[in-house]
């Protein structure tokens, strides 16, 4: 199910039309062009009561550049084009580029100081931009100031005409799941800054973004894997380990060490050759990251554990263990804005779990399921078995040992601030703070 | 060269070109002692050090304090002096040298370059030379090219400012290119705002806000003082600017004069030996501006020589304006306040404006100044040896030197007889005599000396007249006589103030002019030089001809001759809001207030047209933010966010209150969740914490906004919680 959502996340991207056209033009109110008209307006009536002519050619000049300011910035971006193209995909406080290729269509002029950015729906806006008084928010941050939202945005000094041009916008996601950037923008100031013009474009493109990862305390780390040494399971193939697996009839080339004499004498009485003796191959750690959400515990909490889960299994993956996923209390989101993703409704209504597997796929499998899962009470069926392995319990809210039986840790999502290396990961944990608490923005 | 360095050339040239045209403008060589090193040390100082690198800025609270102290100064500058251009730029210079220690972000680059453009406003406010209108000129283009680049600048530093410190951008030819297309389209729709606005049209109805130097001054006086310098000067600067019609024909040339009279000093002071104007006392009368301006002065209509003169310098104060004689009417472009003496033809005017001053003088060369053909028997001069001098020079010319003897029609030939008898034995100088205490300078200049200036030859002459019972009178002015070939004009200097006398004789008991200064050391003197210097001086008097010809004197007359019709007819809307206002307030002030009332009415008009559409659209919003009904904050979910960070702000406080401060790094409902756990906390506060905390990650976090029943239990929960602070407290 999880390579299906992770390769529903990769089809998504990068599906727009190729050079769509603009569906809106306007013309914002822009502060220093209403101070350029204030002091027209002084020039004028400056003018008019002296009759100084000179005054009067300070005035058309005045005039002259509001007039040439609207029709520059107006034709700058007559012709201009936009094309997205999102990442294949992103992480929780790690930078992605948003690629653009803008083109300008126009056979005559060019088009100098665009801006490209993406024109985010309410919801992804910071919260500080969209009405809330700025010494209430203060107030709300405690006794930080939060700083601006940023929203992508890419900057092209020129584009000739014909021709097209490609920037990137780098920007911080804050929030897992799928972001959907529906429409961008291409405004302009050029050339004097007094008017500022706009075009837009409807683009939806997706991405998936996964949960942060965040760097955790070294003693952490190994307090956590002294759970299994290596070596202690086996696989169910032959290999190099220990464990005895089986005989085998010998065959040119196997190491003379490994001849079982003693069976091979009893076969030899019957006319039969030499045999050699197999071991089990050895098999990684088994994990289970037991992650149990808790709709009552509020967003936070919920997005704290999942954020502690997903720096667990980094660690687990890293230490080539084989690392697995259940989730209580939560089911999947669909796989992509506008689809199922092939899901039953069983395996939608069924607890998400990923089987235990190492390796850097089952990382990106592990995070997937970390991006689109949700809290969603106590589902029906929960707590299938999960068996095998050292289990860790990650709890959304106050841990209770009971619903995670077996686990061998149990840690709270609150725990993250106490968990984390501040030197490593100080500042990706400001972010989340920042993204939980104070800004409502998508982006960093 | 990146954007960023590009920017900082960009904006020190604007900086330069800025003040170096203001201290053009002012002509104040203090001010550019100490501010051009200034301006160069800052920009030398706060130069990037490497690429992006920010330059030296001052500490953070330094540039607020100087600011602070700058303001001071200049507001007790403006409590001495009063505000004017030269007070507001001597402060947007300091605020600019101030400013270059503060250069930390694009914003700050904006503002020096705003002042540098303030400056440039200021310098073509200030002075109307065709020097600064140069620099203005060339300022202008560097302006539209620096604006472009701090506009990309500053774009870029907005949407990626990890890439403006990089490497060289390329597009320098298009920045270019579209600099010198903004710069032609600007200058174009500039000059076409400039012919088309009507001109006269609310002439100084803010009263004398701006009324700053203009210009050079004529250094005219209307006092003769011999023995001190009186009206000469050596100086070359232009004062006005001539051109002459004779029965509406351009006249004018090489070898013709124009004697522009000024000041007509009939009243001689002998403690002070001066020459004054008679003391009398005319009112004053407007001309020009309004909605039906009287255009001036009309005694007769006929008038052979008519003048246009444009004086370089708004006369102010009750200065003279020049006329010659006999004026039949002056007519006036711009608002002006007039005094006029008919008899003597003296005019002296007051403008609320700044920058050149056109007038038209018509005059009747060949009038009958008066009917009566006697001698005034009253007029003589107290001195007898000059009374002597007068008698014998007439007796010599064989003309009865008593006038009750004499016939009236031989006093024009007594007149020619004196102002003759200076051309030999006399001579013309610039240097200023001795002067013997206790001994009449007139009398000395007539025995003694025999030397001096136009002024001693004038009063001498006139005492001489007066010695023999002819009516003369001194005056004072300028002679026009540089004929300047290629506008067809007279350029008139300050070197060109002369001294010369009126004499009322003749056969038309005309006032006729004498000058007995010996013409040929006064052509001497005043010849121009033929030096490469003054070669290139009068090119350059050319050019500032043509410029104010062009632009700084440009009228309604020009506008007409250029524009096939004249824009907004004859103002008939204008005419109409002052016939209206008229019927209230009274013609008189009606003249002068329709124009502010037709502003204010506009004003008005613009306001309840942005009120209406506000208040529409405060409708439109409240409408659709109604659909709703039933839940407070449904539709619009800021509001449920600024609702609960409202109430979360109250809980902050109440929690400080309660010694219980929640730290900046512990997430809210962790530390509701510890009040909780603390049995300290009062347990309607903990609540409270819940509720308000629970409220603002459902508003923050979740699919839909909470219903109004919860925001009503947070609000009062919180005033219980208050309240019980509240009663704690006391």
């Amino acid at each position: 199910m999880a390579l299906r959502i992770f390769h529903a996340a990769f089809s998504r991207a990068g599906s727009d039309q190729a050079h769509p056209k603009p569906v809106e033009r306007r013309y914002h109110q822009h502060i220093p062009g209403i101070v350029f008209v204030g002091f027209t307006i002084v020039v004028a009536l400056g003018a008019i009561n002296s009759q100084n002519n000179l005054l009067f050619m300070a005035l058309g000049l005045s005039l002259g550049a509001l007039v040439v300011s609207g029709i520059i910035s107006g034709a700058s971006l007559m012709g201009v084009r936009l094309r997205r193209e999102m990442p294949a995909s992103a992480s929780c406080f790690r930078a992605m580029d948003i690629t653009y290729r803008v083109t300008n269509a126009n056979r005559l002029f060019g088009s100098l100081g665009v801006t490209v950015e993406e024109a985010l729906p309410t919801h992804m806006r910071s919260k500080a931009r969209s009405g809330v008084a700025w010494w209430k928010f203060r107030l709300a941050a405690g006794d930080q100031l939060t700083p601006r939202a940023q929203t992508p945005a890419a900057f092209v000094i020129a584009i000739p005409p014909r021709r097209s041009v490609v920037v990137r916008a780098r920007a911080i996601p804050l929030r897992r799941g799928w972001m959907t950037l529906e429409s961008v923008r291409a405004t302009t100031t050029f050339p004097f800054g007094l008017s500022r013009k706009s075009v837009r474009f409807e683009q939806e493109s997706s991405v998936l973004v996964r949960p942060g990862v965040l760097e955790l305390r070294p003693g952490i780390t190994q307090g956590l894997l002294a759970h299994q040494a290596p070596g202690q399971r086996v696989s169910r193939r032959a290999g190099q380990g220990e464990e005895f697996y089986g005989i085998r009839e010998y065959t040119p080339g196997d190491p003379p060490r490994r001849i079982a004499w003693r069976p091979s004498a009893r076969r030899a009485s019957t006319g039969g050759s030499l045999v050699i003796r197999q071991t089990h191959a050895p098999a990684p750690p088994v994990y289970w990251v037991v992650l149990r959400l808790d709709a009552g515990a509020g967003p936070a909490a919920n997005e704290r554990a999942i954020v502690l889960a997903a720096s667990l299994l980094a660690v687990l993956l890293n230490a080539h263990a084989a690392a697995g996923l259940q989730i209580l209390n939560a089911r999947l989101d669909h796989p992509g804005p506008g689809e199922t993703g092939g899901q039953t409704p069983n395996e939608a209504e069924s607890p998400p779990r990923v089987e235990p597997r190492a390796g850097p796929a089952q990382f990106t499998n592990l995070l997937t399921c970390l991006a689109l899962v949700r809290a969603h009470g106590v589902v029906a069926g929960m707590a299938a078995p999960w068996k095998g392995g050292a289990i860790i319990g990650v709890h959304a809210g106050s841990i209770e040992a009971s619903a995670i039986p077996g686990a061998s840790r149990h840690w709270s999502g609150e725990d993250l601030g106490k968990l984390v290396d501040p030197a490593r990961a100080g500042g990706a944990m400001a972010m989340l703070e920042r993204s939980l608490l104070h800004d409502g923005g998508a982006f960093a | 060269m990146n954007l960023a360095a590009r920017l900082r050339v960009c904006v020190a040239i604007v900086l330069v070109m800025g003040l170096s045209c203001y201290v053009v403008s002012e002509r104040d060589a203090l001010l550019a002692l100490v501010a051009c090193p200034l301006l160069g040390i800052g920009l030398w100082f706060t130069r990037p050090a490497v690429g992006n690198q920010r330059g030296l800025v001052l500490p953070g609270l330094v540039v607020p304090m100087l600011i602070l102290g700058a303001s001071i100064v200049a507001m007790f500058q403006a409590r001495a002096i009063g505000f004017d251009v030269t007070l507001i730029s001597s402060f947007a210079i300091a605020l600019m040298l101030i400013k270059l220690g503060d250069r930390r972000a694009p914003r700050d680059e904006g503002q020096l370059i705003a002042l540098a453009a303030f400056l440039a406003v200021a310098a073509v406010l200030t002075s109307p030379e065709l020097l600064v209108g140069v620099q203005a000129i060339v300022f202008f283009p560097l302006l539209v090219y620096t604006v472009m680049v701090y506009q990309l600048y500053r774009a870029q530093m907005e949407a990626a400012p990890e890439h403006a410190g990089g490497p060289g951008v390329g597009p320098t030819r298009p920045i270019a290119r579209a600099g010198a297309l903004a710069t032609l389209a600007c200058m174009g729709l500039g000059f076409v705002i400039f012919v088309i606005t009507p001109r006269g049209l609310g002439d100084g109805f803010l009263g004398s806000l701006n009324a700053p130097r203009a210009g050079t001054t004529t250094g005219f006086t209307d006092t003769v003082s011999l023995g001190r310098r009186g009206v000469i000067s050596e100086s070359p600067a232009v004062v006005m600017d001539v051109r002459a019609r004779r029965r509406g024909e351009p006249t004018g040339g090489d070898g013709q004069s124009f004697y522009l009279r000024g000041a007509v000093l009939d009243n001689y002071d002998h403690a002070t030996a001066s020459w004054k104007p008679a003391t009398r006392q005319f009112p004053a009368e407007e001309f020009g501006g309004g909605v039906n301006p009287r255009r001036g002065l009309t005694w007769e209509s006929v008038g052979s020589l008519e003048l246009e003169i444009t004086l370089r310098s708004a006369p102010k104060d009750d200065a003279f304006l020049f006329t010659v004689w006999r004026p039949t009417s002056l007519t006036f472009d711009r608002s002006v306040r007039v005094r006029s003496d008919r008899d003597t033809g003296v005019f002296r005017a007051s403008a609320n404006a700044s920058g050149a001053f056109t007038y038209r003088v018509r005059a009747d060369t060949s009038a009958r100044d008066g009917d009566k053909q006697r001698h005034d028997m009253s007029v003589d001069f107290p001195s007898d040896v000059i009374r002597e001098r007068a008698r014998e020079i007439l007796r010599d010319a064989g003309i009865e030197p008593d006038p009750a003897h004499r016939p009236w029609a031989e006093d024009q030939a007594g007149a020619r007889a004196i102002a003759d008898s200076f051309l030999t034995g006399f001579e013309y100088t610039l240097e200023q005599p001795p002067v013997t205490p206790g001994v009449d300078p007139i009398e000395e200049f007539l025995f003694a000396t025999r030397r001096g200036h136009c002024e001693y030859f004038a009063a001498s002459m006139a005492a001489l007249c007066r010695g023999v019972g002819i009516r003369a009178r001194v005056v004072t002015g300028y002679v026009a006589n540089e004929f300047d070939a290629g506008s067809g004009s007279y350029i008139v200097r300050e070197d060109d103030a002369h001294a010369w006398i009126e004499v009322q004789a003749g056969e038309h008991n005309r006032w006729l002019r004498f000058d007995p200064t010996p013409p040929e050391d006064l052509r001497r003197i005043q010849e121009r030089s033929r030096s490469l210097v003054s070669t290139i001086r009068r090119m350059l008097d050319s050019l500032e001809f043509a410029w104010n010809q062009s632009v700084v004197f440009f009228d309604n007359e020009d506008r007409r001759r250029i524009l096939p019709y004249e824009p907004g007819g004859r103002s008939n809307w204008m005419r109409g809001v002052g016939n209206f206002i008229a019927r209230f307030v009274g013609p008189e002030r009606a003249q002068r207030g329709n124009l502010v009332a037709a502003i204010l009415t506009g004003i008005t008009v613009a306001c309840v047209t942005a009120g209406g559409a506000l208040l529409g659209r405060a409708l439109f919003l409240r409408r659709r933010h109604a659909r709703g009904k039933d839940v407070l904050l449904g539709g619009h979910p800021s509001r449920a966010l600024r609702e609960s960070v409202s109430l979360y702000g109250t809980l902050l406080a109440l929690w400080d209150r309660a010694k219980l401060s929640k730290p900046a790094w512990r997430p809210p409902m962790a530390h509701a969740r510890l009040m909780t756990e603390d049995a300290g906390a009062a347990r309607v506060l903990r609540e409270a914490a819940d509720a308000v905390v629970g409220l603002l990650y459902a508003t923050r976090f979740g699919a839909q906004d909470p219903p109004v029943a919860e925001f009503d239990r947070a609000r009062e929960l919180l005033a219980r919680a208050e309240e019980a602070a509240r009663t704690q407290g006391r």
